[in-house]
């Protein structure tokens, strides 16, 4: 949220790294993850964000041969961490691609 | 392209406020750096010498110092730790970094410090070093 509306020089920042080390980089149309919906409460809208950034990731092949890196820690740690207590139903679909969600950094450092 | 290794020569000072979702990651089940180790191995990985400071909260906590009933208790829990370790940080000409866009905010208001964001720096380095242009 704070990389789409308040500073995208943080996150032009780590597209420039990963366009400069040869990564091919998509932005997901989704603001966040849904953090700011859980740090308040908003249980149902916080799953119908998951809902919509699972398919957005689906679409770009989500998996083993897509990686997914943000720039805040909450957003990152809410995807890689939240989506199964929201989405029990989906435990292994979600596993699958949480298993390569990372913070930028540790994807640099991988 | 590989960057690892501290090809850079020329070291500079950093201390590092983490964000407190990242300090709470735990580690990775593979062993690499994860949460705040992840920062501050890319920060060196960049060749800067890192300042860890474990500090707590900065008070801002999400949106809690964002309301005006809050900023006061918000300031006070900032004067805690993280406020006069990155008026330190200055003292000591050490460049102010932070993962958290509100803790950045809340430094700023706190203490003038105009903190950047890890990224930034890396990215500056890296590319100021390695340009294709």
């Amino acid at each position: 949220v704070f990389s789409q509306y308040l500073e995208p020089q943080v996150a032009q920042a780590a597209f420039d790294i990963l366009d400069f080390a040869g990564y091919d980089v998509k932005v997901l149309p989704s603001v966040g993850a849904g953090a700011s919906f859980l740090s308040k409460g908003f249980i149902g809208e916080a799953r119908t964000h998951a809902e919509k950034v699972l398919s957005e990731i689906k679409a770009l092949g989500g998996g083993a041969d897509v990686s997914v890196v943000g720039c805040e820690p909450p957003e990152v740690y809410c995807l890689k961490h939240e989506y199964v207590s929201l989405l029990p139903e989906r435990r292994a679909e979600i596993e699958s691609i949480t298993k390569n969600v990372w913070l930028v950094d540790e994807f640099f450092c991988a | 392209v590989s960057w690892k290794g501290n090809e850079f020569s020329e070291k500079t000072k950093v201390t590092f406020h983490p964000h407190c979702h990242q300090r709470a990651e735990g580690l990775a089940d593979d062993g690499l750096p994860s949460g705040t180790s992840a920062t501050v191995a890319m920060l060196k990985m960049a060749g800067f010498d890192v300042d860890l400071i474990d500090a707590g909260c900065c008070g801002m906590a999400g949106t809690f110092g964002y309301d005006t009933e809050h900023y006061e208790l918000s300031m006070q829990v900032g004067e805690l730790g993280v406020l006069r370790e990155m008026r330190n940080a200055e003292a000591r000409m050490q460049k102010a970094v932070s993962t958290g866009s509100a803790c950045r905010l809340q430094i700023k208001q706190g203490t003038g410090v105009e903190a950047q964001h890890p990224l930034i720096l890396v990215r500056d380095t890296l590319l100021g070093k390695y340009s294709r242009i």
